[in-house]
């Protein structure tokens, strides 16, 4: 209820306090959407590279070689096994989670509780190492302390609290 | 350069793995296969951008993000009291309320920016590295309150309940963010604790 109510209520608030300010409401969604096309322009080729070795995990057995490895400890945080290439790889490639993530859908379907549980941990959760990488190139001392283990855990628990729902 | 590692070692256990049980032959179609899959999920993707992009150009213009900035001000300095000087302040804020409105693009600026006088500064205040790590725990627990791209996703994947993960996903967000968050809290305490 509250799930479905969420989006329509956000963006009409949004409308309509553009409207208020008498902002150029159409030609903005317009310019902003043209940016949409160029973002999705430069996922392509990055996707093309993870997808490729995510489809060679999964032919060759070791997507599921490693869902036997993995999955006893998941199972014991309550997860389907089935997620463990996802949780494994959502630190580090956005991309190749993002792939992850919609073959898990094709496969289960969207509305299986896998394909939920895998939409929850992909929505709640950073590419950690990409992001911290990308925040610490402006500076010298690229140190980073406890910020990435403490990241990782984190994720855990909202990896975790997925299964809750679900 | 990490992810060209990462890159190699999906890559090559896979053919190496796939050689050895026999499954040598299936390798070329599957690669093929995901480059296909790329392009129909870029497609996909661009519906969900094209949507989102062009709605967030609307709250760009509307200031929504300075606004919160403002509001969230109060609760930042409990969160982070090491930071000395307002500029540092500023910029954090505006990364973080960037960041929770799913402005990435403008974000990422706003967090090297932070970072850099961070370190400025950590010359005169050492205690300023803790609010570093703080800042990047936070940005890499994910603070994006609505997954916008999966949610694009689930709509073309033809579920019936898209809308289904939004609080979830809000809940585990915020879940992650705090643990992150507590655990280099305690961290800090734990070492001062010897130190003194």
């Amino acid at each position: 209820m509250l799930n479905d109510l969420l989006l329509p209520v956000l963006i009409l608030l949004l409308l309509c306090a553009a409207a208020w300010k008498r902002l150029p409401l159409y030609d903005l969604f317009v310019s902003g959407a043209g940016e949409g096309v160029k973002v999705a322009v430069k996922v392509l080729p990055n996707l093309a590279g993870m997808l490729c070795a995510i489809s060679l995990m999964e032919a060759s057995g070791l997507t599921n070689a490693l869902c036997d490895l993995c999955g006893p400890v998941l199972r014991l945080m309550g997860l389907p096994p089935e997620v463990a290439p996802l949780v494994t790889l959502r630190p580090l490639s956005g991309s190749a989670s993002l792939g992850m993530v919609e073959s898990l859908m094709n496969v289960y379907g969207p509305d299986s509780r896998i394909g939920l549980i895998a939409c929850t941990v992909m929505g709640s959760s950073e590419t950690i190492f990409y992001t911290v990488c990308v925040y610490m190139s402006g500076v010298k001392d690229r140190r980073t302390g406890y910020a990435v283990p403490c990241a990782l855990l984190g994720a855990l628990a909202g990896a975790w609290l997925s299964s809750v729902f679900f | 350069m990490l992810l060209q590692w990462i890159w190699f070692a999906m890559m090559g256990a896979s053919l190496l793995y796939a050689c050895i049980s026999g499954k040598g032959g299936l390798m070329l179609a599957a690669a093929l296969n995901g480059a296909m899959s790329a392009l129909t999920l870029s497609f996909r993707l661009c519906a969900g951008y094209l949507l989102f992009c062009g709605l967030i150009e609307i709250l760009k213009a509307c200031n929504v993000q300075q606004w919160m900035s403002k509001t969230l001000k109060p609760l930042l300095r409990r969160v982070m009291p090491g930071l000395p000087s307002e500029e540092v302040f500023e910029a954090v804020s505006l990364n973080l309320t960037a960041n929770l409105l799913g402005l990435g693009n403008a974000a990422t600026p706003m967090g090297i920016e932070a970072i850099r006088l961070m370190e400025r500064e950590e010359r005169q205040f050492p205690q300023v590295r803790h609010a570093m790590y703080l800042f990047l725990i936070m940005n890499a627990t994910s603070i994006q309150l609505l997954p916008t791209t999966v949610l694009g996703l689930r709509v073309a994947a033809g579920s019936a309940i898209p809308n289904a993960i939004l609080l979830p996903s809000i809940a585990c967000t915020c879940l992650s963010t705090v643990v992150g968050l507590g655990l280099g809290l305690a961290w800090k305490k734990l070492r001062e604790g010897k130190h003194a």
